[in-house]
């Protein structure tokens, strides 16, 4: 039976790290819209913790004095399991730089061993592959959300893992940690993160200082000053600073006149709908109200706009508390 | 260690095809989880009935963290919703068909029996301590400057 050969493409970017500096990264990535659905793949779809999951995660560890760490693994969907044969174009490049001849080029193939970056089931597979090794060492999986695995012996629980594609979580004991990362990096090349600093463009700190209980932060500062930024380089001004992120007392209807700057409102929407979702509950009701005029935003939108714009502007610190639940 | 959550809704509040907005605050003891607002998908008759809705929706939210609590460690039962709608708590505790009332879809009905099991309480709050008010409408300045600082302080008390 033949197969299709898969093209690959090299995609090159820089990556800013915790600490402010910059990373140049290059990786090879197989152009998976030529994989054929139901031949070379069947399912796709891989799931990533819930947030509320995530926060579970935290409100157990202040509650029992945990530490929360964080890994990343490196590579991570290197390591995926490939279920069907794949072949592989020969990468650009390698004969220009002599490690493929012409000949070479034109009559060989690769034949994948794992699962690559670009492939669609690329996410499942890892998915598959560390919940398999998750449950070898004994962690559980939980049924609510299939991200969390948790190991618990009688009443006790000993350790939460929170897996978000390649960058997981562990809210435990100090030991418990430890001796999870050991039976990680046996298996996978990892980035050890030591505590929780930032998750999902979300800075994190533990505040310690103003009263007794140990309380975690969330900072977005980054994100706020992007949409405030953003909003000026579209509108040629920075919004008017307010109180609250909706005028009070009304709702917006739908637009009758002309579309306004329609790619402009859904790009600044977005980063307003990610700061909302991860640390601005009382932006929730403006933010669900711009969301519903993304496909025709008019006048009376943008003005809505440029209030929660001048809302976040205004708000200074870009934060939400956790503390130790009762 | 228990779920406390907020619900709220504003009634017929888009003008577009007036659907009411359900809003929730989810916490873990104090600590928040989750917050949420979100159209309805369909209009209703009543505030009462708006409210109703939005306490189903919140149910479900406290079921899946009472269900990921009890898997990995353990969670006092019954959950507790705070809700600022009398008419709503009501019609989850009677399990009655009034000439209001008699048409709710059984989706909603959901929260009567999570009642009847003990895996949810629901409480009176007053609509001015309620925090889901911030996440249904526009709030006043001042409504607002009361409201949202607890919400983001990290331990949201009833």
């Amino acid at each position: 039976m033949g197969h299709r050969l898969v093209q690959t493409k090299w995609v090159f970017c820089k990556k800013v790290e915790a600490d402010g500096k910059i990373r140049a990264k290059s990786r090879i990535v197989s152009k998976g819209f030529m994989q054929i659905p139901g031949v070379d793949y069947l399912e796709s779809f891989s799931p990533v913790a819930r947030d509320c999951s995530v926060r579970i995660a935290f409100g157990l560890a202040l509650h029992l004095g945990w530490n929360i760490d964080m890994i990343d693994v490196e590579a991570a969907f290197l390591n995926g399991e490939l279920k069907t044969r794949m072949f592989l174009e020969w990468p650009e490049g390698l004969v220009e730089l002599g490690f493929l001849t012409d000949e070479e080029a034109r009559t060989t193939c690769i034949d994948l061993q794992k699962s690559m970056y670009g492939n669609v089931d690329a996410a499942l597979l890892w998915q598959e592959t560390i919940r398999k090794f998750f449950l070898k060492i004994g962690l559980k999986q939980s049924c609510a959300d299939p991200c969390i695995y948790y190991k618990r012996v009688g009443d006790n629980m000993c350790l939460l893992v929170v897996v978000y594609v390649d960058d997981m979580l562990f809210a435990g004991p100090t030991s418990e940690i430890a001796w999870c990362k050991e039976q990680l990096s046996s298996e996978y090349k990892i980035n050890d993160l030591g505590s929780l600093k930032k998750h999902l463009g979300i800075h994190y700190h533990w505040n310690t200082n103003s009263s007794v209980e140990r309380m975690l932060v969330a900072n977005m500062d980054g994100m706020a000053n992007e949409i405030v930024e953003k909003y000026k380089k579209v509108t040629g001004r920075y919004p008017v600073g307010s109180n609250t992120p909706g005028i009070p007392g009304k709702s917006l209807a739908k637009n009758q006149g002309e579309t306004i700057m329609l790619e402009d409102y859904r790009s600044i929407v977005g980063k307003v709908m990610y700061y909302t979702t991860k640390i601005a509950p009382e932006c929730s009701n403006a933010a669900r109200e711009l969301v519903q005029h993304m496909s025709n935003p008019g006048n009376e939108h943008w003005i809505a706009m440029e209030r929660m714009c001048g809302y976040i502007k205004a708000k200074g610190k870009h934060e939400i508390v956790y503390c130790r639940p009762k | 260690m228990k779920v406390i959550c907020f619900a709220d809704s504003d009634y017929a509040k888009n003008s577009d095809d007036c659907c009411s907005v359900s809003g929730h605050v989810t916490t873990l003891g104090g600590m928040i989880t989750t917050w949420v607002s979100k159209t309805q998908n369909s209009v209703t008759l009543s505030s009462t009935e708006a409210e109703y809705v939005s306490l189903a929706s919140c149910a479900q939210e406290v079921i899946f963290m009472q269900m990921l609590l009890d898997e990995v460690w353990h969670c006092k039962k019954p959950g507790l919703i705070y809700e600022d709608n009398t008419g709503a708590i009501f019609l989850v505790k009677n399990a009655q068909v009034g000439l209001r009332t008699k048409h709710i879809d059984i989706r909603h009905h959901f929260i009567r029996e999570l009642w009847q099991k003990g895996l949810i309480n629901v409480e009176y709050i007053k609509s001015e301590d309620n925090v889901a008010d911030v996440l249904t409408k526009n709030v006043t300045v001042d409504l607002f400057g009361k409201l949202v600082p607890g919400l983001l302080s990290g331990m949201i008390i009833g």
